[in-house]
């Protein structure tokens, strides 16, 4: 499949911004090296692509894209180049949420970039035992004994040893739907 | 046809790019990958413009020159193009430009600078990984490298090595060897293409093989500038390669008048400076020379000029190797030259000094006929001539070259006992055809070449023992490896680290008490320092012992000229004496060197006396048409290791008991392998150098 199908055929659950990082790396025109724009250009938009799913675009990242873009298409020395430019520029026209989301450091919707996945203690499940407490290294979980936890999702890393921790499955990743949730740690009801 | 650049109209020729057009116009446009030298690839886009009627920005080096085009090199979009593509480019190299060897030289650097771009909006990424410098003579630095495949087109396509490629790393795409290979193992022919096309600071001479003190070609070709004569080393010897021995001979000509005399027995110091040497032996340059003398046919002669008669004259005193060569061109500027010999024969140390098993007279007798064949005219058997009568005779310049043909006797004690002889004396009788008498067993003291000299000269006048003793030890003796090799080879007993004590006997040299030399060097105000080891002195009983530490000139006080460190002529670097007109050159001034180095002072002092005498000082010829050397040289398989070809050498056995030549000249096909290890290190400057923008 050329780089434009695989585009083309990105289902729901995938994130697109992810897709087309692989795509760009695994194109041709990364292992050439024989033209400025298409490498360099390549080269640019998967270091942008990158920190996109990281959650570490900058602003004006979009248009950085667009530049390069435009470069490729007109100024690759073969078709190649040509081709990753229109795939690039497609992909991010019919993403153009998921792509808008990212830059904005907001949301991956798929749920497959691990930096936008949040992570939630479900107030049914939970023993308020502290074991998640003692897991996360950055002191992003509130509670106290016998009180359903919380993890603040302001200080909270997705570093997802808080899920590793907890012995009774109350702890859920989630995408762009969030559970319900207490704000604040409240008595548990489950013992 | 014409096509017009930014509104000025300038010549292009048929299928010539409009960046090639507009650069010999002297128009600048901002290019990069592109070389004048190598096929355009259009990568970089530094060199984009518009062109009237064609939408969008195009790469003038990719775009053939049409009749009344109509060219814009700043346009919006063609300035887009160049400033992004340059940012790019800049956002993946090194920011340290003052830490980089090409700072100032460096086309990546001169081309921002024009262009006052910066990468900042772009994401940096450093594509860093460590220089290289375990290859021989070129390094690499490929964390510089932009990717403009100029080393690889030079490499691939110009020459024809194909060893450099694109590679891909963990880091990222970069020009470099395939297969992790190292150039030996790849094949590489050491040519430096790459080092010279190079934009930037990725591929680099070696810092140790370029020394500061010299220029760019000289440094590139350190055979030619090691020579003091400065022959063109690298282009005979690709003329040997080819089987030209007639061209080649008329380019040593150029330069010397000795060229079978030199092959024979130069001390080759362009040897030592041979870039092969980082690979392993040098070029045999010197068996070379001597290949293309024996094979020539001396076609070089229907080139050699003769200017028309001056009226001027000038007198030679001394027909050694620098008096013959300045007698030869000043003869060939229209002067009318006489040189006074001393001797029956004319050669100086060449025919008195080195023994004829390494140059025999015949060679000797045709280089010095065809020096006397521009008008020369030789007196021999004519001493004692003054410059100051000479000139008083009528002559209008003077060189005085008598050279140093008195050898040095020690102050030892029995140092004048019948059978004790100097070299110089020695090595002359023997070379007259009326040897000094010779024992059984002979001692030779000192341990340079003359020194060999004199003791394989006596191992072939009939002595059935040789010994030879000096203070050096094997490492610090001046003689050649070679000429240690062949003595030992000979039978010759060699006593390095000794000190002679006495030479023993009451009315005839009986023995020499020697002692070992712990250690032996100059101190800080260069005063030779012995410490000996106690105790370990005893006599080798010999019949005869010959003296070879150093030699003088003989006869300089009568001369009427201001002398230095004694009997040596002064002289400035003009090699003028103190008298008016008169000069000087060799052994006498510069105190005893080689012949090369006698034949180059030979030269300046022609240079110099043709120019008092009212000439333009140029002695230069050409001999053969300046041909442009093949640039494909295409891959040999272990070129790097190629091994040095030996010539025919008698065994000690053939050659010990008579004064037969010792070593075989190359055979023809010995001397085309040998020159084809040459690394034609002078390739690389018939490339085109490239222009930077403030040189438009």
């Amino acid at each position: 499949m050329s780089t434009m199908e695989k585009i083309r055929a990105i289902r729901d659950d995938q994130c697109a911004v992810d897709v087309l990082l692989k795509e760009v790396i695994a194109h041709k025109c990364n292992s050439c090296g024989k033209c400025v724009f298409g490498y360099e250009g390549a080269t640019q938009i998967i270091m942008i692509l990158k920190d996109f799913t990281e959650k570490k675009a900058r602003s004006g990242d979009l248009d950085l894209i667009r530049d390069a873009v435009y470069m490729m298409k007109t100024q690759s020395l073969c078709e190649d180049g040509e081709e990753l430019a229109a795939a690039v520029e497609e992909c991010m026209e019919t993403f153009k949420q998921d792509f808008e989301e990212h830059a904005a450091k907001k949301a991956c919707r798929a749920g497959v970039c691990k930096k936008f996945v949040t992570y939630h203690i479900l107030a049914e499940m939970c023993t308020g035992c502290g074991d998640c407490m003692d897991a996360c290294e950055d002191d992003a979980i509130l509670g106290k004994k016998k009180f359903v936890h919380v993890i603040d999702q302001d200080e909270c890393v997705q570093c997802g040893k808080c899920m590793e921790a907890c012995d009774e499955d109350a702890i859920v990743t989630a995408g762009a739907v969030k559970p319900r949730c207490p704000k604040k740690p409240i008595p548990c009801k489950k013992r | 046809m014409r096509i017009t650049i930014d509104g000025k109209e300038i010549e292009a020729r048929e299928g010539q790019s409009v960046l090639d057009a507009a650069l010999e116009a002297g128009i600048f446009i901002p290019h990069l990958c592109s070389h004048p030298d190598l096929e355009a690839k259009g990568g970089c886009r530094l060199c984009s413009v518009e062109i009237e009627g064609v939408e969008g920005a195009v790469p003038s080096c990719m775009t053939e020159a049409k009749d009344g085009m109509k060219v814009t090199v700043n346009g919006p979009e063609a300035d887009k193009v160049r400033r992004t593509a340059m940012e790019l480019m800049l956002a993946t190299h090194p920011e340290d430009c003052t830490g980089c060897p090409k700072y100032g030289k460096c086309e990546l650097q001169s081309m921002y600078q024009y262009l006052g771009v910066s990468p900042a909006r772009w994401r940096k990424k450093s594509r860093s990984l460590a220089n290289n410098d375990s290859n021989p003579l070129i390094s690499h630095l490929f964390t510089r490298c932009v990717r403009c495949g100029r080393c690889i087109r030079a490499c691939q396509d110009l020459r024809g090595v194909k060893v450099l490629d694109y590679i891909q790393t963990d880091i990222g795409i970069r020009a470099g060897i395939p297969d992790g290979k190292s150039l030996k193992e790849a094949g590489c022919r050491f040519c430096g293409a790459c080092i010279e096309v190079c934009p930037t600071g990725s591929i680099m001479d070696s810092v140790k093989i370029m020394r500061e003190d010299r220029t760019h070609a000289e440094n590139v070709v350190p055979c030619r500038t090691a020579c003091p004569a400065h022959i063109d080393i690298p282009r005979y010897i690709r003329y040997i390669k080819n089987g030209e021995f007639d061209k080649a001979e008329a380019v040593i000509r150029e330069k010397v008048p000795f060229p079978e005399t030199l092959g024979s027995i130069c001390t080759h110091v362009c040897e030592d400076d041979c870039k092969r040497n980082e690979l392993g032996l040098p070029m045999s340059i010197c068996k070379l020379k001597r290949a293309a003398a024996v094979e020539s046919t001396g076609a070089w002669k229907a080139r050699s000029v003769k200017c028309a008669p001056t009226g001027k004259k000038a007198a030679v005193i001394g027909a050694g190797p620098a008096g013959l060569t300045a007698a030869y061109y000043l003869a060939k500027k229209g002067h009318a030259v006489t040189v006074f010999e001393k001797n029956e024969k004319a050669g100086g140390q060449l025919r008195w000094g080195i023994p004829s098993y390494r140059l025999p007279d015949e060679v000797l007798d045709r280089e010095i006929a065809d020096i006397l064949e521009t008008g020369v005219e030789l007196r021999l058997n004519d001493g004692g001539q003054t410059p100051g009568a000479l000139k008083a005779e009528g002559y209008d310049a003077v060189l005085v070259c008598i050279g140093t043909h008195q050898g040095a006797r020690l102050p030892l004690e029995g140092n004048d006992l019948p059978g004790v002889y100097l070299n110089t004396d020695f090595l002359k009788a023997s070379r007259a055809g009326t040897p000094l008498p010779v024992g059984e067993r002979v001692m030779v003291l000192g341990g340079g070449n003359v020194a060999y000299d004199c003791a394989r000269t006596a191992v072939r006048l009939g002595a059935k023992e040789v010994h030879m003793a000096c203070l050096e030890n094997e490492q610090q003796m001046t003689s050649t490896p070679d000429e240690i090799r062949e003595g030992e080879e000979e039978g010759i007993i060699l006593h390095s680290a000794h000190s002679f004590l006495k030479i023993t006997g009451t009315d005839k040299v009986e023995g020499v008490e020697l002692q070992k030399v712990e250690r032996f060097y100059f101190d800080e105000n260069r005063r030779a320092v012995i410490d000996l080891v106690e105790g370990s002195n005893f006599v080798v009983p010999v019949d005869n012992v010959i003296f070879a530490v150093g030699q003088r000139p003989e006869g300089t006080d009568a001369m009427g000229l201001e002398l230095t460190h004694g009997p040596y002529i002064q002289a400035n670097e003009k090699q003028e004496t103190s008298m008016e007109g008169v000069f000087t050159a060799g052994d006498v001034f510069t105190g005893t060197k080689s012949v090369i180095m006698a034949i180059a002072g030979g030269r300046t002092a022609a240079e110099q006396m043709d120019r008092y005498l009212g000439g333009d000082g140029c002695i230069d010829e050409e001999l053969v048409d300046k041909e442009a050397p093949d640039q494909y040289i295409g891959h040999i398989d272990g070129f790097g290791d190629l091994e040095r070809v030996e010539p025919a050498v008698l065994s000690a056995a053939e050659r010990a008991s008579d004064f037969r030549l010792v070593e075989q000249p190359f055979t023809c096909d010995q001397a085309k392998c040998e020159a084809e290890r040459c690394l034609q290190c002078d390739l690389r400057l018939t490339l085109t150098p490239v222009k930077l923008w403030n040189e438009y």
